[in-house]
């Protein structure tokens, strides 16, 4: 098998043993802490020793003792998170960070309280006026606040230079993470959109410099092949994920490749670079400040309209694909302005509709081949 | 021949009427007009002469008055989900026509929020700020995840105040009127004041107070927080709700045999459908967040203490707390049991409350139940659901009593 079977092999076992991982983890003495939708100070969990695992739910969950503390109107990746918290599925976690960055993750802090009494719940309360210098010092104080948590739980201080290191990989990381979907917007149809999803979320399981130095190999290789003949429809993704991963075989059975995404649960994620500074707590909440047309974040001018419309241009897309997770109340919000914004700029949109837990994918099949059908008529 | 004096409920008609007709002739007056929502610091607005209009408020009223759903078709057939706030989708709807035979808003001059309420509003009001292509200033809240507003937290808040200020010298092409701020702010201490002695009659025993109709009070504590008026109403209230003590008289026409808390706001289209469920089964709404939610008390001269004030309502943050408040005002009015509503447009609110309802009663031990309605889509309500609820509610009370040798 060539570098880059073996590659994705190392990846998709990362995506498929998470449980495994956190296992051998936590046998070596490592204290596990959960990294939950949507925005975590991951580099601070890194800097800490802890072992950092991504916790956005599992796909077609079956929703039960979730309903103990939410309504079926809640989107379905905290539906899963409760219902995995619940049954105790995270009993093996030392603590979760929970962004507060939508409602339903606040209410999420809470319930998990009651989920999972023993394990240490960390909000991070981002400032939604982000912008401001108050906020970045109200956000620097929060972080200090984690660090502080972070050090009780593992026992050790977090130093200066600790933080700094976790920095420079998780950038380095970034840096890999967007060349890697650079290669695949150039080039559609080198990966499956499966595997693409596969290479960006076994970032969330593995040991971030290891999973750097994956990417450069896999960039490598990536940048050697030739451009596959790709007769098919290029799409820019937008939302919040594309899960079940059988939707991501659909999109492959109908000749669909995702030219680029602005997913939360991937390009999202490595978009943007933590910036230079001295105080590296400083450099993180400037990070967040750097954020724009993010659907989570205060928004005024709704640049996020424009920059999917752009994006999708830039990318050569000939169509956005507006993945609705289903009562996602910031992109349902977001839609009439995305899709005026996608349709000016002379391009179709779908609103294609989806939950995390949906147990068959054939309903998405039939509009993704509706969808197709009509572009490829336009084409 | 001496003039009667108007009940309360018809003053109230009356000054609610004087607050739209004053909104409605800013613009010729030449006051900026601007947009917010129920809990914004809107001492800041009053401060520069701008005439504020709550959307929320607007939508309630139309609800109330059977006048949403043609909104919400117009705002669905914008694009908008139905899953998102009712309030949003009324407002969203009503805003690409601006006319209503039920009660009309201006438009707005510039839009601001708090995310004290939730965090919908940022998203709604960025929808508005777009479509009108006008400023939005946003005042955020953090969510307590511990317990009450942290000291960064109001650090935090007050620091955006600075922005807000900027902004509104740019609209309104004046100075910001710091003497008028510290004046209204007065104002707004005396009507948190006589917001609380009024609502505080419920907890007579019997209460000469509906609380049911706080629903329709608090609209001059939501629109007109700031104004003297406010204050003298609550005050009048007050003196109606003594007078009713001496003459032994209520505003609840039924029999006072249960007094209960109801959790949530109303469910505005069906108003006489519950109220009339509720007189029926002998139950008197005596409880509830809003006598809390309006008492919006700080230090004049405290910038961090009017922060903190803002940051603490509604108790929509920590479990803990939200369970704390629940606990308090169920023992303070004597509730025998609570009724929670289940609101279909507030997720941040149900979302914990199967918690809160477990917490609370592990605490009193007092029979609840729970409900499925909407603050304004009338399509998210069953009257016979409603009607059996409420009967459940009234079997558990009256066993409990029974149990406990006390007079049903």
């Amino acid at each position: 098998m060539g570098t880059l079977e073996h590659i994705l092999d190392e990846m998709t076992y990362a995506t498929t043993h998470i449980a495994d991982i956190v296992r051998k983890e936590k046998a070596k003495g490592r204290i596990i802490v959960a990294c939950m939708p949507v925005h975590t100070a991951e580099e601070l969990v890194y800097a800490s020793g802890a072992f950092p695992v991504g916790a956005w739910g599992a796909e077609k969950m079956m929703i039960s003792r979730a309903s103990e503390y939410l309504p079926p109107y809640a989107c379905s990746v905290v539906q899963s998170i409760t219902e995995l918290g619940a049954i105790g599925a995270y009993d093996n976690l030392d603590a979760a960070v929970v962004s507060c960055l939508c409602d339903t993750l606040k209410c999420l802090t809470q319930n998990f309280l009651s989920t999972n009494p023993n394990v240490k719940m960390i909000a991070i309360k981002y400032p939604q006026n982000h912008k401001l210098e108050g906020a970045v010092r109200y956000l620097m104080d929060e972080l200090f606040g984690i660090k502080n948590k972070l050090e009780e739980l593992t026992g050790k201080s977090i130093t200066d230079t600790a933080i700094y290191k976790s920095i420079e990989i998780y950038n380095e990381n970034r840096k890999e993470m967007m060349t890697f979907v650079k290669h695949l917007s150039k080039k559609p149809g080198l990966l499956t959109n499966r595997q693409r999803h596969t290479v960006i979320k076994s970032r969330y399981f593995m040991d971030k410099a290891y999973h750097t130095g994956l990417m450069k190999s896999l960039n490598t290789e990536l940048a050697a092949m030739a451009t596959p003949a790709f007769n098919g429809i290029r799409v820019y993704a937008a939302g919040i994920m594309i899960e079940p991963q059988e939707i991501l075989d659909v999109l492959d059975e109908l000749d669909y490749a995702i030219v680029y995404d602005e997913l939360a649960h991937e390009t999202r994620q490595f978009y943007h670079p933590v910036p230079d500074g001295v105080d590296q707590i400083e450099r993180l909440a400037r990070q967040f400040q750097t954020y724009e047309g993010n659907p989570l974040i205060y928004d005024p001018f709704k640049k996020r309209a424009e920059m999917i419309a752009s994006g999708a241009k830039e990318n050569n897309a000939d169509a956005v694909l507006y993945v609705q997770l289903k009562f996602c109340d910031p992109d349902e919000y977001d839609y009439p302005w995305v899709r005026k914004a996608v349709n000016e700029a002379g391009l179709p949109i779908m609103n294609l509709e989806i939950e995390q837990s949906m147990q068959s994918v054939e309903p998405v099949r039939t509009r993704l081949q509706a969808f197709a059908e009509q572009l490829t008529s336009r084409l | 021949m001496s003039e009667q004096k108007p009940d309360s409920k018809t003053l109230l008609r009356k000054l609610t009427d004087q607050y739209y007709d004053d909104l409605n002739k800013a613009h010729e007056r030449g006051q900026k007009v601007v947009w917010t929502n129920g809990l914004f610091p809107q001492e800041f607005l009053e401060a520069m002469d701008i005439q504020v209009a709550y959307p929320e408020n607007h939508a309630a009223a139309l609800g109330a008055r059977k006048g949403a759903m043609p909104y919400i078709d117009k705002c669905e057939a914008l694009g908008y989900s139905n899953d998102l706030c009712s309030y949003s989708r009324i407002n969203l709807g009503y805003c690409e026509s601006f006319a209503s035979d039920v009660l009309n808003i201006p438009k707005p001059d510039m839009v601001c929020c708090c995310t004290n309420v939730c965090g919908v509003v940022v998203k709604w009001f960025e929808c508005l700020a777009m479509r009108f292509n006008v400023p939005f200033v946003l005042i955020d809240t953090p969510f307590q995840t511990e317990y009450g507003p942290t000291v960064n937290d109001v650090e935090y808040i007050s620091a955006q105040f600075k922005e807000l200020i900027i902004t509104l010298v740019k609209l309104c092409g004046k100075s910001f009127n710091y003497k008028k701020f510290h004046d209204v702010l007065a104002v707004s201490r005396r009507v948190a004041a006589s917001w609380k002695r009024a609502t505080d009659y419920v907890q007579h025993i019997p209460s000469p107070f509906d609380g049911f109709n706080m629903f329709n009070y608090m609209a001059l504590a939501v629109m007109a927080r700031s104004k003297e008026s406010t204050a003298d109403f609550y005050d009048y209230l007050s003196e109606e709700m003594q007078t009713y003590i001496k003459k032994h008289k209520s505003q609840f026409k039924g029999e006072q045999q249960h007094r209960i808390m109801w959790e949530g706001i109303a469910c505005w289209p069906h108003l006489a459908h519950n109220y009339k469920t509720l007189r029926d089964n002998n139950m008197i709404v005596v409880g509830g967040m809003y006598p809390y939610e309006w008492y919006v008390d700080f230090e004049i001269d405290d910038i961090r203490s009017y922060a903190e004030a803002y940051a603490l309502r509604p108790p929509v943050g920590s479990l803990m707390r939200q369970t704390d408040v629940r606990a308090q005002i169920m023992e303070d009015t004597h509730c025998d049991g609570a009724l929670y509503h289940v609101n279909r447009s507030c997720k941040l609110m149900t979302f914990l409350q199967a918690g809160l309802r477990r917490d609370v009663y592990e605490r009193n031990g007092k029979p609840f139940v729970a409900f499925d309605g909407d603050q304004t889509d009338p399509t998210n309500f069953s009257p016979a659901q409603f009607e059996t609820r409420v009967q459940a509610l009234k079997e558990n009370i009256e066993a409990l009593k029974k149990e406990k040798g006390a007079s049903v």
